[in-house]
């Protein structure tokens, strides 16, 4: 059951993923004539500050996760010894 | 080591605290504006990155030829750390990139070479989780080879001219900027050790945890 | 790592003179800089090549490993054959780029072959 849904998602993926350079390389409509840089609409190009806080947000959610899946690891092999410790005294 | 990390956990909070402080303050970059204090972190992530691959090599390289279990630890935590510092610095090049080249990404040497030493740290993590018996010492083969690419990958960028600012220019940083760059740097590294402290706290655990069993296997 | 050297060997042998006429290309314009170039990038490929492979052979999931752990190796090395063979593709060709990239490929043939030579030891014995 697992296993189907696990291949129904890995195909699912694939399509997406397959697609995803066919609708990424759709052009914006091109302009007609010339038009410096800093006339450019708004939307034509990221702004800055959005970069700059994505990455930031990028390396705190990064640092965060690790030091979850440290800890939760932790738990879970600490959780062992103690039953393992256990049924080993009850003996 | 294992007690140096509460005291290594607060200095390095503290740190990662005002470190905002810092980088808010400090001077802008000519060219590209706020975009630049991405610099702080892209780049000492970077030399972490490179650093973490050297001591996964010696490591592994002492685990190869003097069998010692806590080396292969060292090892094992390192080669986590080189994927995580490699996977922020691959990700925060490019949101830096966007702006001032105006592209994404490039394969050029030194992006291409950082791309493989990270590939590098993955597949070792691959190796050791599902190669089965003997998988360490595959992994130690592994890293050894991911350690001589470092090299490469420090001596691309000067060798070549490309897109990617030479390490000529950590240097010659303006006194505004060199202050938060090396506060940064002390602070990812500080952040390293905690990390590296943890996780081989954790494969030191797992250890005495496969003792017990074995333990509990010759008693029944 | 000298059969899989040979194997290698005989197999360019036969392609390149194949390429050559198959695609018009000039590969045979400046032979001493093809062999070099395709001498390293063999002995670099042959060496990582057939230590990972004899290192698997007890591995579980050895088939899946072996690429797992050859690319990001070979990376480099491939990527440095390439682009020797494409600049020496050019009419004329482009000696000083050729020369760097062979220069490249016999340093890491260097690394490749020292590192192999000696962790083979220490990994396949116990």
């Amino acid at each position: 059951m697992m296993r189907r849904a696990l291949a129904a998602l890995t195909f699912v993926l694939t399509l997406a993923l397959t697609a995803l350079p066919a609708l990424a390389q759709q052009p914006p409509t091109a302009q007609g004539e010339f038009v410096p840089a800093r006339d450019l609409p708004a939307t034509e190009s990221i702004p800055a500050a959005t970069l700059l806080v994505a990455a930031y947000a990028f390396i705190w959610v990064a640092a965060i996760v690790y030091l979850f899946s440290i800890w939760r690891r932790l738990n879970k092999v600490e959780a062992e010894m103690h039953t393992l410790a256990r049924k080993m005294s009850q003996r | 080591m294992r007690k140096a990390f509460v005291p290594l956990l607060l200095i390095t909070g503290a740190m990662f605290a005002y470190a905002p402080i810092m980088i808010a303050h400090a001077d802008y970059e000519a060219s590209m504006g706020i975009v630049s204090k991405i610099l702080y972190f892209h780049a000492p992530s970077g030399m972490v990155m490179l650093l973490s691959a050297m001591v996964c090599g010696v490591a592994s390289a002492i685990y190869l030829w003097k069998k010692s279990p806590a080396a292969d630890r060292v090892a094992m935590a390192s080669a986590e750390l080189t994927a995580l510092f490699g996977l922020i610095v691959i990700v925060t090049g490019p949101l830096w990139a966007k702006k001032a080249w105006g592209i994404w990404w490039d394969w050029e040497p030194r992006l291409t070479m950082s791309f493989v030493g990270w590939l590098i740290s993955v597949s070792y993590l691959f190796v050791r989780k599902y190669a089965g018996p003997g998988s360490d010492k595959l992994g130690a083969a592994l890293a050894v080879f991911g350690s001589v690419n470092v090299p490469f990958i420090y001596v691309s960028v000067n060798v070549w001219r490309t897109l990617h600012p030479k390490t000529t220019v950590v240097p010659t940083l303006p006194p505004g900027m060199r202050g938060p760059f090396w506060y940064s740097a002390l602070t990812l590294f500080l952040f390293y050790l905690l990390l590296l402290t943890a996780r081989i706290h954790l494969e030191r655990q797992r250890a005495t945890l496969d003792e017990l069993y074995l333990a509990e296997e010759d008693r029944s | 790592m000298l059969g899989i050297l040979l194997l290698l060997a005989v197999v360019e042998l036969v392609l390149v003179p194949l390429v050559t006429i198959l695609f018009h290309a000039p590969l045979l314009a400046q032979p001493g800089l093809l062999a070099a170039l395709l001498a390293a990038g063999t002995v670099g490929f042959a060496a990582v090549g057939a230590l990972f492979a004899a290192m698997l052979v007890r591995a579980r999931s050895r088939d899946v490993m072996l690429p797992i752990l050859l690319y990001p190796i070979t990376i480099p090395v491939m990527i440095a054959g390439v682009r020797g063979t494409a600049a020496l593709l050019q009419s004329p060709p482009d000696v000083a780029s050729v020369t760097m990239w062979v220069g490249i490929l016999g340093a890491f043939d260097v690394v490749f072959v020292t590192l192999s030579l000696w962790t083979f030891e220490p990994v396949m014995t116990e």
